[in-house]
């Protein structure tokens, strides 16, 4: 078997970035997080490079060995460029060209994807799915997306966003998604639609269980709602309920997996 | 409540729903650490510079 070799990943998200050293076994080395909340891109993305090249010191593995560097980052982007283009959770990110600037700090290869893909082929080929040729990512947070694995490969479509799956429209008549269009699986089933419609709907209730346990109607979060359903709250059940039937609803929907990987 | 599995019947295929098993991703906190390398790892595969991780068994 070939001696591994390291590879530096980026997940950029909202909120931070995590950084890592990995194997190409599987190793995780090491890694870090660098703040990404509200700020530039003119300062996240040193700050990315001196935590990369911070791990690859601490671990003792020269920069001539570094074999490529990963970077994923949320939708929209465009793959062929590796640009992010403008992320609604990451406002300060327009048009930034992050794989071709990874690759010039590092001297090394730079490959670029969105983080729901990236996210699945962490699980195909390190998690739940390894050794699977047909699988579906499912990540059902904040938003809904997929990372869909089809015949041993990952399947992008014409504009990389084939596991966009959030947007599938299940009601055209249903609740207005971020996205502009009614209906979508995120407007019914997404953590941030979720957490809109409960404080939407208690705004007049401060005495319910939910509002109770978060504190304030601004706190309600899914994490609310799910210790609201463990304490058996009638309102919580009906909405926990209502979820689950669409999300029943639609995973079939989404391109037919024999095998099906969820994280939340 | 009626788990996910019990639902979806109502609204999947016999023949994909029975070839297909629903199961809670493994990496779980870790997942960010492995998500940006398995980019660059899934895209050496690609052009043939890496082995899937069952393929070198």
């Amino acid at each position: 078997m070939a001696k591994p070799f390291p590879i530096l990943g980026f997940d950029v998200g909202g909120t931070k970035v995590a950084v890592s050293l990995v194997l190409s076994d599987g190793t995780l080395v090491a890694s870090s997080r660098v703040p990404n909340k509200e700020r530039e891109p003119d300062d996240v993305l040193p700050a990315m490079v001196s935590a990369g090249k911070s791990l690859l010191a601490d671990a003792g593995i020269p920069r001539e060995e570094l074999k490529a560097v990963g970077v994923c980052t949320p939708s929209p982007l465009d793959f062929k460029r590796g640009i992010v283009m403008a992320p609604p959770n990451m406002k300060m990110w327009k048009h930034v060209p992050i794989r071709d600037f990874l690759a010039e700090e590092f001297g090394v290869r730079a490959f670029f994807d969105n983080d729901a893909n990236a996210s699945g082929l962490a699980e195909w080929l390190f998690g739940s799915g390894v050794g699977v040729q047909d699988m579906l990512y499912l990540t059902m947070s904040t938003g809904i997306g997929a990372g869909v694995i089809a015949n041993g490969h990952l399947l992008r479509g014409a504009t990389c966003d084939a596991g966009e799956v959030g947007h599938m429209i299940l009601d055209a008549n249903g609740p207005l998604c971020n996205c502009g269009l009614r209906g979508c699986w995120e407007a019914f089933s997404g953590g941030r639609a979720i957490a809109q419609r409960m404080q939407r709907e208690l705004a007049d209730k401060p005495n319910s269980t939910i509002v109770k346990l978060a504190g304030s109607l601004e706190n309600i979060d899914m994490k609310t709602l799910s210790d609201a359903v463990l304490a058996n709250d009638p309102y919580a059940c009906a909405v926990w309920d209502g979820m689950m039937e669409r999300n029943a609803q639609s995973s079939p929907s989404a391109p037919s997996p024999s095998s099906a990987a969820t994280s939340s | 409540m009626k788990p996910l599995l019990e639902r979806v019947r109502k609204y999947g295929w016999k023949q994909p729903r029975e070839a297909c098993s629903i199961v809670p991703g493994k990496l779980g906190s870790k997942l960010g650490e492995y998500a940006g390398a398995s980019v660059a790892l899934y895209a050496l595969h690609e052009i043939g510079e890496w082995d899937l991780p069952w393929q070198n068994n």
